[in-house]
């Protein structure tokens, strides 16, 4: 660099020397998530993921995998195999 | 099109506390911002950006009315929707009350509260603290998204663990912040802070924190810094270490731009917002030229330092008020290096001895469960 270079030059030079973050910042922006807003807000309730904010969505969320358990293994497991369509949890 | 820029504004440099440590040293315009001039703002980073956030800071930002801000959030609702502006307002906590903070509710404003509990030893004259301290409780027991920002001085470097133990205990989320001797912080010299000794200060108290199942909150800079560590790269808020850039710009109650909500210098100023017809004309300005040499020249200095790829060489207004903004090794980079490397060590073993984790706290023990399920996600290597 020298002090004659453009201004897009310097910026496109800061930009190199960034090592993540403009990356970061342009492609890969998703938004505040729980576990940013948590910086600022909620207590953590000792479970993984845990914040004070999610009391009821814990509950659709817990319901919703009920729900998805029992269809799963009443109907479609049946031989003792899961299907191919989920692969809850991972 | 570009994704995210943060937003710094600052609706009155006026402010009814006038901490010993404040940036702005040169008298408290009372000025307030002119809501065309917000407007103004909005429009242009709208014009160029798909998500924004701003940060309400002054001065004392809610010696404007609540009227100023009904406005203001209803500008960013017409010009970006619904969902796409955070905002937080950064307050010395003394002229809030229910009602405002019910008000920050509903509108999803983080608060943020420049307070050290009682232990600011002088910090900020005349403050009434046990009023703070029923708004917080108030914002405790009503879950109201918010942040305690204590500064440590040299007058209070020894009540740090009452400080944290303070808010911890009640359940407040704390970030602990060393005074910069930037503004009036310069004129005080009782403030002045030894840079070694609150590294190792704050490094006792990260061991406090992480190995306390029973804490409930997030204390900043550990838990960022924590992330940082795992997904290899700084997180966006974090400002020093996340190439800040053409990523943050500061408004001023007369439209005029800077680079951050620090004072900067004139000679950083990018322009006016009234007087330019988008936010790339500031980025193309003398101001960012200004800026942009001696942190360019900074960051070279910095290539072979070990952690170069989390703090990307701190920031500029640190290194200036340090004496030269194009050498490392000034107050914040010496407080980096050392709180940072710890931490980083800290994960490191974690990750490679894979101990009980029920002997830490939930945030560790999600970021650690985080990169055990999808460590091919947080990977800051392949994304540069
Ligand atoms: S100049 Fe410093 S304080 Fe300002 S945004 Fe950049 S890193 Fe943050
Ligand atoms: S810790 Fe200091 S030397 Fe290392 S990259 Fe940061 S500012 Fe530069």
């Amino acid at each position: 660099m020298s002090d004659d270079s453009s201004t897009q030059e310097l910026v496109q030079q800061y930009n190199t020397q960034s090592s993540t973050n403009p990356t970061v910042a342009r492609d890969n922006y998703k938004g505040p998530t729980p576990r940013a807003d948590s910086w600022e807000s909620q207590a953590h309730h000792g479970g993984p993921m845990c914040y004070g904010c999610c009391g009821t969505k814990c509950l659709v969320a817990f319901i919703g995998i009920v729900v998805v358990l029992v269809v799963c293994c009443s109907y479609v497991s049946q031989d003792g195999q899961c299907c191919s369509i989920c692969y809850w949890p991972f | 099109m570009e994704q995210f820029i943060t937003v710094i504004v600052k609706p009155t440099l006026d402010c009814n506390i006038k901490c010993r440590h404040c940036y702005h040293s040169t008298g408290c315009d009372s000025t307030l911002m002119d809501i065309s001039t917000f407007e103004r703002t909005v429009k242009l980073v709208k014009d160029s950006y798909r998500f924004t956030r701003f940060i309400w800071h002054g001065g004392e930002p809610i010696l404007a009315p609540q009227s100023f801000y009904k406005e203001a959030f209803s500008i960013e609702k017409k010009y970006f929707g619904k969902n796409a502006c955070e905002n937080t307002i950064q307050t010395n906590g003394s002229l809030l009350n229910q009602r405002f903070i019910e008000f920050c509710k509903s509108n999803r404003v983080n608060l943020g509260i420049s307070y050290e509990g009682g232990f600011g030893n002088g910090l900020r004259p005349g403050l009434d603290e046990k009023y703070i301290d029923s708004m917080v409780e108030y914002m405790v027991k009503k879950q109201h998204m918010f942040l305690i920002s204590a500064t440590i001085h040299g007058g209070n470097i020894d009540k740090i663990d009452n400080i944290y133990e303070k808010f911890t205990g009640m359940g407040a989320s704390l970030s602990l912040n060393p005074v910069i001797d930037l503004g009036r912080a310069k004129d005080n010299p009782d403030l002045h802070l030894d840079p070694d000794m609150f590294a190792e200060r704050m490094i006792s108290l990260f061991e406090r924190w992480a190995k306390d199942p029973n804490v409930k909150v997030p204390v900043l800079p550990f838990f960022p810094y924590v992330i940082t560590a795992m997904d290899g790269y700084a997180n966006i808020s974090d400002c020093p270490h996340a190439s800040c850039l053409t990523k943050w710009i500061c408004v001023y109650p007369n439209g005029d731009v800077y680079p951050c909500g620090k004072a900067c210098p004139p000679e950083y100023r990018l322009g006016n917002i009234n007087e330019v017809s988008s936010i790339g004309e500031l980025f193309d300005s003398d101001g960012i030229r200004n800026i942009l040499i001696p942190s360019i020249k900074r960051r070279d200095a910095c290539k072979d330092c070990s952690i170069y790829q989390y703090c990307n060489g701190g920031c500029t207004i640190d290194a200036l008020t340090d004496g030269d903004a194009t050498a490392p090794g000034g107050a914040s980079c010496r407080i980096y290096k050392a709180l940072f490397s710890h931490i980083k060590d800290f994960v490191d073993d974690i990750m490679a001895t894979k101990p009980d984790m029920s002997g830490y706290n939930g945030f560790i023990k999600d970021v650690v469960l985080g990169k055990l399920i999808n460590p091919q996600i947080i990977d800051g290597q392949s994304i540069q």
